[in-house]
């Protein structure tokens, strides 16, 4: 078949499709304002391809009839302005739109209207076979800036508001972006840096094929409710123009058997390749997709956690403070039994008195653990370091201990060949791990010895001198398992759980503090029944 | 044994009726005499006509709190040399009077601190402790 009928005829189907698409569109109008001006410039943009497919199907020499049929295409400038206010009402600026929106529909009205009925656009036709050209008249240049005026505002428009834009909107400018750009692109190109440049227009129709790119994504970008990634999308255009690429370099310019054959294997290798590459970014953009789902939850998970442990902690830190006041008081009467300061009492009243006590006392210290632990979480327990003479500190935990001690008839015993180490301290805090590791070794061992034992001695990894103190106790010793998880949380020694009173929470505790203050907390045991070491070592001030 | 007119004074200001009353009978019962306030403000007005030797101060209380009280006992000129325990029950309460007043942290020795649960053989014998340090023991 002839060549310009073949293009007349392919050019109207592409005005048939856009014709759907403005339907399609159409139908969407009552959702959107901005999807009713986009039908109206799909309709237009329809038009242009027709006019073109006329001219091309239409064509005789000479014939007056052909001329207007070439004049019809400017009509095309038409669908400029609804595409512009489309951008307007999709990105949400319609204020102040009516007056410069009348103008583009002005100048769009007069330049159709002047090329069609006068020599001032188009001034004649000719064949170049297989193009139609004309040669262009006076005020061409004029209105080819005018199409050029309106792409720009349209690009500057979605390009403004994409980069503001986030998840499902900027996916959707994405499209359109793409759509106007590929339009754009061929447009100014075929319609105007060419006509401009060799003075006549041959290849005006191909800005009317490329149409069918930006009303078709534009179109699907705004009917579907979910979309594809602009990158499957991208990819499977550049596969099916390379298919065709190679196709028409086959059919065309390969006249040789073998080079035919040759060119054959390749475009069939194309069409293997090519849907494995579209399925293949497919795969990784839904897999990206499910991750940002993923995150997205996450996120949100996250976000809950947040909320409840903050509420977990102002929680336990009410109740805390609530159980703290009353168990002080029921720890401050049973004690003026005890001690006899409210009237002798029999000696049964005397124990049960302590008791109550003792309990209150383990209540109180597991509160206060509770509080510790929270600020450590929480990164809000805070340091006072002074320079103090760790000594002196060590010696009078002991004498406030001994008591207990002398309790159990176990001998405690505090030796160092020093007088005096000064380290930085926060005294209160120290002296409670310190004390944590005495009384714990008081509490695990039944008869024997405990001894403590503070000394300097060389750093192995720096040049540097530490201060090592050893809390050693003949006591029941710790099994291996649990000298693994002996500074977690809640973990104590299951076999005597029940017999020895306590939190779980002391040596984790410890821990931190050590931590805190720059030093080292371990403990030594040969096994059960072979008693046991704590050690914590120190920096020097 | 200590005679009746060389009795040490103590102050109690707690809100909790039943603490300051378990304070009371034990200082007493150890030849302390004593006296009691709910809180900030009425303490400020037994120190208007009483000198006492030791104040022990709660630090969470309504309409005065420990802190505020200690702010006036030690702006005041007659009042400041007394010595001052403050009962806490979170801890060393000297990072929070530093935060609010920072002129504070120069005299932080202004005043010790105990925990509200601490033994009441152990609070004596840190009352006794600061009365030999001013020499009144």
């Amino acid at each position: 078949m002839d060549i310009l009928k073949l293009r007349g005829i392919s050019l109207f189907i592409i005005a048939f499709a856009n014709l759907i698409l403005a339907l399609i569109l159409w139908q969407e109008a009552k959702k959107n304002r901005a999807n009713f001006w986009l039908a109206l410039a799909a309709l237009f943009s329809g038009f242009y391809a027709f006019f073109c497919g006329g001219t091309y199907f239409f064509w005789k020499s000479e014939s007056m009839l052909s001329v207007y049929w070439y004049r019809t295409t400017w009509l095309g400038v038409l669908l400029l302005p609804p595409f512009v206010t489309f951008t307007y009402y999709f990105t949400q600026r319609i204020k102040n739109l009516k007056f410069k929106i009348s103008l583009l529909y002005l100048g769009a009205i007069i330049i159709s209207f002047l090329a069609f009925a006068t020599t001032l656009f188009v001034k004649s036709v000719y064949l170049r076979y297989p193009h139609i050209s004309s040669l262009a008249g006076p005020l061409d240049s004029w209105g080819r800036l005018f199409i050029l005026l309106c792409v720009i505002i349209v690009l500057v428009n979605l390009l403004r508001d994409f980069f503001q834009s986030t998840g499902f909107k900027r996916l959707q400018l994405q499209y359109f972006i793409l759509g106007v750009s590929i339009f754009a692109f061929t447009g100014i190109v075929s319609a105007g840096i060419i006509p401009i440049l060799i003075k006549e227009s041959p290849y005006y129709d191909f800005t009317a094929y490329s149409s069918f790119f930006w009303v078709g994504l534009t179109s699907y970008a705004i009917i579907k409710r979910k979309l594809f990634d602009i990158k499957v999308i991208l990819t499977t255009l550049l596969v099916v123009i390379i298919a065709f690429l190679l196709l028409f370099n086959l059919l065309i310019f390969t006249e040789k058997l073998p080079l035919q054959i040759f060119k054959g294997i390749i475009l069939a290798s194309f069409l293997f390749l090519g849907p494995l590459l579209i399925r293949s970014v497919l795969r990784e953009v839904e897999q990206r997709e499910k991750l940002e789902v993923l995150t997205k939850t996450l996120e949100a998970a996250n976000e809950k956690l947040k909320q409840l442990d903050k509420l977990k902690s102002e929680f336990l830190s009410f109740a805390a403070h609530q159980v703290k006041s009353p168990m002080t008081i029921v720890k401050g009467y049973a004690t003026l039994i005890a001690d006899g300061t409210l009237g002798e009492a029999s000696k049964e009243v005397k124990e049960t008195a302590e008791k109550i006590k003792n309990s209150a006392d383990r209540l109180i210290s597991l509160v206060n653990n509770l509080l510790d632990l929270r600020k450590i979480e929480e990164g809000r327990m805070e340091f006072n370091f002074e320079e103090k003479n760790l000594i002196e500190v060590v010696k009078s935990i002991v004498e406030e201990l001994r008591p207990l001690a002398q309790d159990k008839k176990l001998e405690l015993s505090f030796e160092s060949k020093d007088n005096e180490i000064k380290v930085d301290l926060d005294v209160q805090k120290f002296s409670q791990v310190i004390q944590n590791l005495i009384d714990n070794a008081i509490k695990y061992t039944e008869k024997g010895w405990i001894r403590i034992n503070v000394k300097c001695q060389m750093s192995n990894v720096k040049n540097k001198n530490e201060v090592l103190i050893t809390v050693a106790d003949s006591g029941r010793g710790i099994s291996k398992e649990l000298l693994e998880k002996l500074f977690e949380q809640f973990s104590r020694d299951a076999s005597v759980k029940k017999e020895i009173q306590g939190t779980g929470l002391g040596l984790y505790i410890a821990k931190q503090i050590v931590l805190a203050h720059q030093g080292q907390i371990w403990a030594e045991s040969e096994g059960e029944g072979e008693g046991s070491r704590f050690m914590v070592k120190l920096p020097f001030a | 044994m200590i005679e009746e007119s060389k009795k040490h004074c103590i102050l109690i200001v707690d809100d909790e009726a039943d603490f300051r009353n378990i304070l009371k009978i034990k200082l007493e019962s150890v030849g302390f005499s004593t006296m009691e306030a709910a809180n900030g403000k009425e303490a400020l007005t037994i120190l208007g006509t009483t000198q006492p030797d030791v104040i022990l101060l709660d630090m969470m209380m309504p309409e005065m709190g420990g802190i505020e009280t200690l702010f006036k006992i030690k702006e005041n000129d007659k009042t400041r040399h007394i010595r001052v325990i403050i009962l806490t029950s979170k801890g060393d309460p000297r990072e929070e009077i530093v935060r609010i007043n920072r002129k504070f942290a120069q005299e932080s020795g202004a005043f010790d601190y105990l925990r509200k649960e601490t033994d009441l053989d152990e609070m004596i014998a840190k009352i006794n402790g600061i009365l030999v340090e001013d020499g009144k023991k």
